[in-house]
């Protein structure tokens, strides 16, 4: 009886591209992600009541829907989802949805189609991205702990975490590679004796609203730690660590929020975040069309606000952490379409190049599709990644300047 | 402790519930590694009366699952297919169609007395082959009952997706009402998307099936309702 079935295909090859090893094995791995695209399809999910799901690679909620009609070429109105299909690297797509407010209408090439990673946690059709995805470039692996994405020079002022629950601060940030963030440093100070203490997350963004020149942090907590009052000195602030209790893969690329508040502060005691209001500023944030960073304070929980007084400044930061490595991402390609009566089957195939000067274990390989994140509620939308496949494979060794070549075929058999 | 001697006769009574319907076992469902669907029949006392009495119920079972044109629609979706350089599908009139993926793509919502989309019976018997793109002889909507061999089509309706460990689905149901008259035995089912090109104002709209499944016969009485739940449907 036909379903659909498939196989996995790893070949490694040396840098004159003579093969060194072939695995083959079951797929196993069509993922709950693959059923929210076809559903929406199916049931012409629309902006107006959109569907819900947790969520995109970045473990965040998001809505669903296709693309409303939009004049008189509606039907013609393609959208982005489902494709697989991708550029090389950081090389980035247009979901052809030219009404996207700023940057949100592109996706990275190494963001859909095929992943690797190293973590071997079997597969849960619920897995909603890789255990740990080996991103894409040439780094090497970190032996210990590195900072990564930071703005901690020029600071010549501060802002005060200080009602309680009643503010909270948010930094932006975007990676330039991926690594797992396992704590972050800011430079605090405190004045009197707040009892803290401050609460530390990680956040993704809300999704673009055309027109709105500034985008929010979202509800989803992606990572949190503390930083005990006794810990923070006094003015005029020194850098502090907030350890996460559960680190969190940052991927290149994608921007992500620091998030501080505390209900251990009053009006006399309160905690103080340094920041530079002037000159040479962190460019890395989120799009703005008329701010060059973005950051947000929020006078009650999660009401951020967009005047520029307390948007055009970067708070001090540090994220730290490691990479497991990188390889660089050949473009995804969907080929090879064969129809037989009664079998039927294509290939979806990507080539990884390792030349991050040391080897690379791959344990698992993915699939994840570019979908439309559509909502008519203010008009948000954001082109994402939503991982659809993921299978565990037994360690394929990678070494330096060896190619990696993932097929995946399904197909129908009888 | 003194012990009794049980004494008499003890005749347990043993009453069936007041409550009769046939249920067939349930057969082997998708496998780790595998996409596909399950599919279901219940079959109601009454017109559209989702309180009826089941009278039968069959499944969840196997679908038989995908035909090309499914495999077809899923290479237009992972490439991104555009109508500059469209993918050729055949329809539900035999015919190949230049298709690029847009919003309608996979549609199948269609309204009540709609039978070029959504869940579709028939009374063919033909065994299921990729290549098919029909139903062998698809059952009509009965518009204006009592209409001989014709069925009422409900709305399409759908149960959002939903994962656990292994197993992600979701589920597109729609009922048939039996108001002919006559028995009706439906011996295939189906599943018709829909396509489009061009302007909104009078765009081409194609059909095509993406799967369909032969039963041995599913008997509805005049005055029943049948009701298919098809479970697009993937383990790990």
């Amino acid at each position: 009886m036909p379903t659909i079935i498939g196989r996995l295909k790893l070949e490694r090859f040396d840098k004159d591209f003579r093969l060194l090893e072939r695995r083959e094995q079951p797929m196993r791995s069509w993922t709950v992600g693959l059923m929210n695209i076809l559903y929406v399809s199916h049931a012409q999910i629309l902006p107006a009541a959109p569907f819900t799901c947790l969520g995109d690679i970045n473990n965040t909620t998001r809505t669903m829907s296709i693309e409303a009609t939009w004049g008189s070429a509606g039907y013609r109105y393609m959208i982005s989802h489902g494709r697989v299909a991708a550029l090389p690297g950081f090389a980035t797509l247009a979901s052809v949805n030219s009404y996207d407010a700023g940057n949100d209408g592109m996706v990275q090439g190494c963001d859909i189609g095929i992943q690797i990673g190293n973590d071997n946690t079997p597969v849960d059709a619920r897995n909603l991205r890789m255990g740990r995805r080996i991103g894409h470039g040439v780094r090497a692996a970190d032996a210990g702990d590195a900072t990564f994405e930071a703005y901690d020079v020029n600071d010549d002022a501060s802002q005060n975490i200080i009602t309680n629950d009643n503010c909270q601060l948010a930094q932006a940030f975007c990676p330039q590679n991926d690594f797992r963030c396992s704590s972050v440093e800011l430079k605090l100070f405190k004045t009197l004796a707040p009892a803290g203490p401050l609460t530390v997350e990680i956040r993704a963004p809300e999704n673009a609203v055309s027109g709105v020149t500034q985008i929010k942090p979202t509800t989803t907590v992606l990572a949190t730690g503390t930083i005990l009052s006794a810990a923070i000195g006094a003015s005029p602030g020194a850098f502090v660590a907030c350890n996460f209790g559960t680190p969190f893969d940052c991927y290149a690329g994608h921007k992500y929020f620091i998030v501080c508040h505390s209900a251990g502060v009053d009006g006399a005691n309160y905690f103080s975040w340094r920041h530079d209001t002037a000159g040479a500023l962190y460019d890395r944030a989120i799009y703005s069309t008329t701010y060059n960073h973005v950051n947000f304070r929020a006078r009650t929980l999660d009401a951020w606000v967009t005047s520029s007084s307390d948007v055009d400044s970067d708070y001090m930061f540090r994220t730290i952490g490691r990479s497991i490595g990188e390889m660089e991402y050949g473009g995804c390609e969907v080929v090879h379409r064969v129809t037989a009566d009664p079998n039927d089957a294509f290939d979806i195939r990507r080539f990884f190049y390792n030349r991050s000067g040391g080897a690379i274990t791959v344990n698992e390989v993915g699939i994840a599709a570019q979908f439309k994140s559509y909502s008519s509620v203010a008009g948000a939308r954001k082109t994402l990644p939503m991982l659809i496949a993921r299978d565990v494979v037994a360690g394929v060794a990678v070494a330096n300047n060896e190619i990696l070549l993932a097929t995946y075929t399904p197909s129908i058999a009888v | 402790m003194e012990l009794k001697r049980l004494t008499g006769k003890y005749q347990p009574q043993v009453d069936l519930a007041n409550r009769l319907e046939i249920v067939q076992p349930d057969k082997e469902l998708l496998l780790p590694g595998e996409l596909g669907a399950t599919v279901e029949a219940i079959v109601r006392k009454g017109i559209f009366n989702p309180e009826g009495k089941i009278t039968n119920h069959i499944g969840p079972r196997k679908s038989e699952s995908f035909t090309r044109q499914f495999m077809d629609f899923l290479w237009a979706m992972f490439i991104n297919a555009t109508e500059n350089n469209p993918i050729p599908i055949r329809n539900t009139s035999n015919v190949l169609k230049n298709v690029g993926f847009n919003l309608t793509t996979f549609s199948t919502n269609a309204a009540a007395g709609i039978i070029l989309n959504g869940i579709v019976v028939g009374t063919g018997a033909v065994a299921p082959d990729i290549s098919d793109f029909a139903l062998g002889t698809i059952i009509l909507h009965d518009a204006a009952p009592p209409t001989a061999n014709r069925m009422q089509y409900s709305i399409v309706t759908y149960g959002a997706p939903a994962a656990d460990a292994t197993t992600s689905q979701f589920t597109i149901t729609r009922s048939f009402a039996n108001a002919s008259g006559g028995l009706i035995t439906v011996t295939e089912t189906g599943i018709y998307v829909k396509n489009s090109r061009g302007d909104t104002a009078a765009p081409d709209l194609w059909y095509f099936m993406t799967c369909r499944d032969v039963w041995a016969g599913i008997a509805v009485p005049t005055g029943q309702t049948l009701t298919i739940n098809y479970r697009p449907q993937a383990v790990v």
